[in-house]
């Protein structure tokens, strides 16, 4: 089965020829079916090409992945383990109630390259701190976070709809709903990311080897160190370093890429 | 030895060569996962495409109305 990217690849190929045919042979477009041949070859399928190509990079741009590739997230992309009910999105992450693959632009939909015109401004400016300017130590989103991120999934499920929580007083769902009170930050699910409690958090070690991030699989490696170096620059100090051994059924210790920060192998409850 | 373009073989062949290097940065970003080939793809990919779609069809419309230029191969 031929993948978007092989077609496209492939189309890019076949245009390429057709264009260097064109260069050896200009005269060709003296004719009729020259000219058509380069309408084909330097009109119709490079436009065909870049509209592919948009899709693709747009595609891509979610995945997490991609949105971890910046050096400053990477620490919210180790948040997405900590063995802790109360983290809002390690629980959504690790019992897979958003895409693995695009974990980040699941809840944040509305970022970069996905929102208006400012947005995709600001993403221009990640990209300028990252690899011309000084990143700053903390991150912050740039608006409130949307209730609509939260209902696109929980609006209409028997979990959120039938809560007693969320039934406990009249109008309380209306509100909710219309945005009127905030789901993260009014004292209900108030942890999201919380980087700063990391170097003490308890991660969570999937006991799968093929679904540990890359910091998590390698004991001395350049990825755990990093993100050491990440989590000492946020917090101002290096803590000494400390290996964690797993628990029996792993047979391999890992270092902590968080100092202090131990590792569990234990199922995540899945309720919240 | 001589060859003779006239301006609608020139521009022809200057629209594909745009085309070309346009194609090779598409590619290129398609193949590289990074933060920076977007940028490269707009930069590179989507301008030369379309700078030399502009370029083809003022070929066309103008065709050999302008003189021979003489290049040497």
């Amino acid at each position: 089965m031929i993948t978007p990217l092989e077609a496209l690849i492939g189309l890019i190929i076949i245009t390429a020829g057709i264009d260097l045919y064109l260069v050896l042979r200009p005269s060709i477009a003296h004719g009729g079916g020259g000219k058509l041949l380069g309408f084909v070859g330097i009109f119709l399928l490079p436009l065909l090409i870049c509209s592919m190509s948009l899709t693709t990079h747009m595609e891509d741009s979610k995945r997490t992945e991609f949105c971890l590739s910046c050096h400053m997230m990477k620490t919210h992309g180790m948040s997405l383990y900590v063995d802790d009910k109360e983290y809002i999105p390690a629980v959504h992450f690790q019992n897979h109630r958003i895409p693995k693959d695009q974990a980040c632009f699941t809840c944040h939909t509305t970022y970069t390259m996905y929102g208006d015109y400012a947005a995709k401004l600001r993403g221009l400016k990640h990209l300028y701190y990252q690899y011309l300017g000084t990143i700053p130590d903390t991150i912050k989103l740039y608006e409130p976070f949307d209730n609509r991120e939260c209902l696109h999934c929980h609006e209409g499920a028997r979990s959120f709809e039938e809560q007693s929580i969320h039934l406990s007083s009249p109008g309380l769902m209306d509100s909710i709903k219309h945005g009127t009170m905030s789901c993260l930050s009014n004292g209900c699910h108030d942890i999201a990311h919380d980087i700063k409690s990391l170097p003490t958090a308890t991660f969570w070690k999937p006991s799968d080897v093929r679904y540990r991030p890359d910091w998590m699989r390698d004991t001395n490696l350049m990825s755990a160190e990093l993100t050491q170096i990440r989590i000492d620059h946020q917090f101002g100090k290096r803590p000494a370093p400390q290996t964690v051994t797993a628990p029996a059924s792993s047979a391999t210790p890992i270092s902590a890429p968080a100092a202090s920060a131990p590792v569990n192998n234990g199922p995540t409850d899945s309720s919240k | 030895m001589k060859t003779q373009l006239n301006a609608l073989e020139r521009r022809i062949r200057q629209s594909a060569i745009m085309v070309l290097i346009g194609l090779a940065g598409t590619l290129a970003s398609l193949l590289i996962f990074h933060p920076l080939s977007f940028v490269g793809f707009i930069v590179v990919g989507i301008v030369l495409i379309i700078v030399a779609n502009f370029y083809f069809l003022v070929a066309i419309i103008r065709g050999e109305r302008t003189a021979p230029v003489k290049a040497e191969i």
